[in-house]
């Protein structure tokens, strides 16, 4: 019984990610990384690691994977909270949780694999005619990328999910979070950096020397101490507590849909 | 009005037992105690009166601020077995507007437990219940308001559900369609099914079942079958109709009563129109007239004893 409404929440995260309108922005995410490596590979003469590391560090990391999976996190209760759907899920036999956390589940996966679909494009635009050597060296640096970006989305994710468990309108919050937040604080120096995934992301990428800030002062602002394992560490609880106050608050949270005086 | 709401039964399949629940500082419901058995039972008020509140407390979308509730002698906000037996149709108009309605009823099966194909199976079975069969491979973004009804009925039946709250499920459908509607519930009580059908407009219910519970500004004014409620409505005076060839002769005599309080001859037909305090003395009085042959009845009707009185009385009060 539970197998098969763990199903059907993965097909409506399937369904979210790839059926919905917003199936646009699942192709944006695949095919944008792309293009932007396009110009610099056909009139850059820099070598295509340092493009690539560039392009992780400035656009996957501190663009598209917080924004994506912010947004897609959030959305997995949003988009039934704003289209008054969430009425299915509560009144089903398996209990508010099931289907709402393979869905969750589902937009994680394609998450994930549109963002490795984007990197790959990425990869194959940079490295397209150069010889297998040069490819081969560069695979485990896909690899390490894949994983610190994988960790970044879930945590992101799990962040949006839990915002949007917390208010109705969960984006505006994530974005102020992403864009403001996990700016400034990379570049203060002291402990306030813990509070970036961002951060973490960037310990665990495997491009950074390439493309740390060139100024002396700023560099000294952004050093960290922290190492692959506190940084793997970090994004985990991220994760963790993310989810377990999100399933605390849906598991007490009334959801009204309309206004009471109208709905009644 | 306390004699109008009865106390709760051991084989009510839903009680609320002094339930009230608050919208901040607006009261959604207040001290209610009700409780409904098998059968189709109308749960009629106006908008606003707390009709969708009871709805979303017995499916465990909202939790009681004070008192108890229990469907299937379960709570249905921490226990979420209950939707085993429970089918909702709520009164929102949602739904994932990119699939079809098969999708969305397979959808709404296999959240309910059952395997791929079994949920096929029982989509296109309860779709077909619901005259939704040859449409239901279009888009649901395309539906007209009654299609969309019919889709969200269909998904509330698709578990076969023992007890099936509908929150105004006539909505927006057209008056063959409503008739379609009402033979189902009709047949899905007569089953020995527990059916709450919520609405607004009072003949849709009296059409549907003689069972009631009327809700307004959030408390319950009156629960049972719509005659003993109107029987229970004391100093309410009755508005007969007495069809009659003699109609001055019965005027005359009806006139004289003093528990008669107005009477009045329409104007085109043979029929007098007497209001009373006390339906019954007229009838025993109208008995004798024919007994005694001074004048005869062809036909005897209350003409207020339907919902629509019954509500106006009871709100006034």
């Amino acid at each position: 019984m539970i197998t098969n409404a763990l199903s059907a929440g993965w097909t409506l995260g399937t369904h979210q990610v790839f059926a919905t309108r917003r199936k646009w922005l699942s192709v944006i995410v695949v095919l944008l990384p792309a293009l932007v490596a396009l110009p610099p590979r056909l009139f850059s003469g820099s070598p295509p690691a340092f493009i690539y590391g560039q392009l992780v560090m400035t656009l996957f990391t501190a663009i598209l994977v917080p924004f994506v999976a912010i947004f897609w996190g959030g959305a997995v209760i949003s988009d039934e909270v704003e289209g008054k759907t969430l009425v299915y899920l509560w009144t089903r036999p398996t209990g508010r949780m099931a289907v709402l956390a393979s869905k969750l589940v589902a937009v994680f996966f394609w998450q994930v694999l549109l963002l490795l679909a984007a990197l790959l494009g990425v990869f194959l635009v940079l490295y397209a005619g150069r010889s297998s050597l040069t490819v081969q060296s560069e695979l485990q640096a896909l690899a390490w990328d894949l994983l610190g970006l994988g960790g970044g989305a879930a945590a992101y994710g799990a962040l949006g999910f839990f915002l949007a468990a917390l208010v109705k309108k969960p984006l505006g919050i994530g974005l102020v979070y992403i864009f403001a937040w996990d700016n400034i604080v990379n570049y203060l120096p002291g402990y306030l950096k813990m509070t970036s995934i961002r951060h973490f992301i960037m310990v665990l990428k495997s491009q950074g020397p390439s493309i740390e800030p060139k100024n002396q002062f700023t560099s000294f602002l952004a050093e960290s101490t922290t190492t692959d394992a506190q940084a793997i560490t970090a994004i985990s609880v991220v994760i963790v507590v993310c989810l377990g106050f999100a399933w605390a608050l849906l598991h007490r949270k009334e959801y009204l849909g309309d206004d009471p005086a109208r709905s009644q | 009005m306390s004699t109008l709401v009865p106390d709760l039964k051991p084989d009510d399949v839903i009680q609320f037992s002094h339930v009230s629940k608050w919208y901040k500082d607006v009261i959604g419901i207040n001290q209610v105690t009700l409780g409904i058995g098998p059968g189709v039972t109308g749960l009629l008020g106006p908008n606003g009166a707390g009709k969708s509140t009871m709805m979303k407390l017995m499916t465990g979308q909202l939790r009681p601020d004070t008192g108890t509730m229990q469907v299937a002698g379960k709570n249905p906000w921490n226990d979420s077995t209950v939707f085993r037996e429970m089918g909702y149709c709520p009164d929102t108009d949602s739904f994932y507007e990119e699939m079809n309605a098969q999708q969305f009823v397979i959808l709404m099966g296999r959240m309910a437990g059952y395997s791929a194909a079994e949920s096929r199976r029982r989509a296109e079975e309860s779709l077909a219940r619901v005259s939704m069969a040859a449409h239901m491979k279009r888009k649901i973004r395309g539906y007209s308001k009654g299609m969309r009804q019919r889709t969200k009925l269909a998904a509330a039946l698709i578990h076969d559900p023992n007890i099936l709250i509908l929150d105004e499920p006539l909505n927006g459908l057209d008056p063959m369609g409503r008739h379609e509607m009402l033979t189902l519930f009709k047949e899905l009580g007569r089953s020995g099914k527990t059916v709450l059908v919520s609405s607004h407009i009072l003949h849709e219910i009296e059409n549907l079942t003689q069972q009631i519970a009327l809700i307004h500004h959030g408390r319950i004014l009156a629960e049972g079958q719509i005659e003993d409620i109107r029987a229970l409505i004391e100093n309410q005076p009755l508005t007969l109709r007495v069809e009659t060839p003699d109609r001055h002769r019965v005027g005359a005599e009806l006139a004289a009563m003093e528990t008669v309080s107005s009477l009045s001859y329409a104007e085109d037909d043979n029929s007098v129109v007497v209001r009373s305090n006390r339906p019954e003395s007229v009838y025993e009085t109208l008995q004798t007239g024919v007994v005694e042959r001074k004048y005869s009845v062809d036909g005897l009707t209350a003409l207020d004893d339907n919902l629509d009185a019954v509500f106006s009385y009871l709100v006034k009060e």
